[in-house]
């Protein structure tokens, strides 16, 4: 009996260890989609919208690999107008890039209107 | 009966052995790379020259007024046969639907972005057959304020061990006419490595 009750408050202790562990999650900006493929491997944190002489705005984000190896990706800004319409351009293809281990790729895209007042960011690991 | 039979199985293993044509998927295109220069080149190029373009704010006017751009010459330097319209065309495109510019087609470095109409609709002038308030009237042609010209290079380099690397250059510049100043450039590089007997041409 004794036994079963230090069992049981050594699961009780492991519980409230395991409640208290705080998980390393990536800040997430509702405007980015990092695709399953990469899963927790790439990061997208610091995403700022600036203009800088110009009338149209510039994305700035860094990219940040988790990992100890070189990830290749792709990503794509769809640019938004005031109304949350998709603005065409070909500037919203996808884009190869790539980030060594553990590096931080800050990253520049600028819309392609100056209409263009949001955007939603994708990236997705590369595909050819 | 056999040579029927033999006949079917040939066709049967001929049919197998082509591929199919598809549609490319130009949004999520899956296809393996290629030594040469294809389309996802050109968008990544164009990309690159539009994103530097309006991140400078150069053709920018507080005024609500829009540049008049004419095309340039673009110059094709690589071993491919490849219409260097096709990278303006998106230059153009882009900076016409943001009302930046607007493309005179009355002159231009080459024959395929002038349009003849322009100087055909001049030839009636005085032929009793057309009604002559309707044919244009002299000095309205707007001459253009910049032109926008350039390069694709291509650099072929052998590598230690056989491969071949190609480099391509694609280069964009806008020059303001008035004055010959360079309003603004831009190089982007596309590098690829291939076997050393993979032609490019």
């Amino acid at each position: 009996m004794k036994m079963n009750r230090k069992s049981f408050l050594a699961a009780a202790l492991a519980g409230l260890v395991a409640g208290c562990i705080s998980y390393h999650t990536p800040p997430m900006d509702r405007r980015v989609t990092v695709a399953p493929d990469l899963g927790a491997a790439v990061w997208v944190t610091d995403v700022r919208l600036a203009k800088g002489p110009s009338s149209h705005f510039t994305l700035q984000a860094n990219v940040v690999n988790n990992t100890s190896g070189v990830v290749r990706m792709e990503y794509r800004v769809d640019w938004l107008d005031a109304t949350g319409s998709a603005i065409p351009s070909v500037v919203s293809t996808w884009q190869p890039m790539s980030a060594a281990a553990r590096e931080v790729v800050p990253l520049q895209a600028t819309a392609p209107s100056p209409e263009a007042v949001d955007f939603r960011f994708y990236v997705q690991a590369e595909r050819r | 009966m056999k040579k029927c039979l033999m006949g079917l199985a040939f066709a049967a293993l001929i049919a197998g052995c082509t591929t199919p044509t598809t549609r490319i998927d130009l949004r999520n295109d899956r296809g393996p790379q290629v030594a040469g220069l294809d389309y996802r080149d050109v968008q990544y190029a164009a990309n690159e020259m539009l994103q530097s373009l309006f991140r400078s704010g150069r053709l920018d006017r507080g005024d609500g007024q829009m540049y008049v751009m004419t095309v340039g010459k673009v110059k094709n330097d690589t071993m491919q046969r490849f219409d260097t319209d096709i990278l303006t065309s998106y230059i153009t495109e882009e900076l016409m639907s943001n009302n930046k510019v607007m493309v005179t087609s009355a002159m231009a470095a080459g024959a395929d972005n002038r349009d003849e109409m322009v100087n055909g609709v001049r030839s009636v002038r005085g032929n009793a057959e057309f009604n002559q308030n309707t044919v244009a009237k002299t000095g309205q042609l707007v001459a253009p304020t910049h032109s926008v010209y350039g390069k694709i290079i291509q650099r072929e380099i052998r590598m230690d061990n056989g491969d071949k690397q190609i480099e391509y250059y694609f280069q964009l510049r806008i020059v303001e006419l008035a004055t010959g100043l360079q309003w603004w450039q831009k190089q982007t590089l596309i590098g690829k490595r291939t076997d050393g007997r993979t032609p490019t041409w």
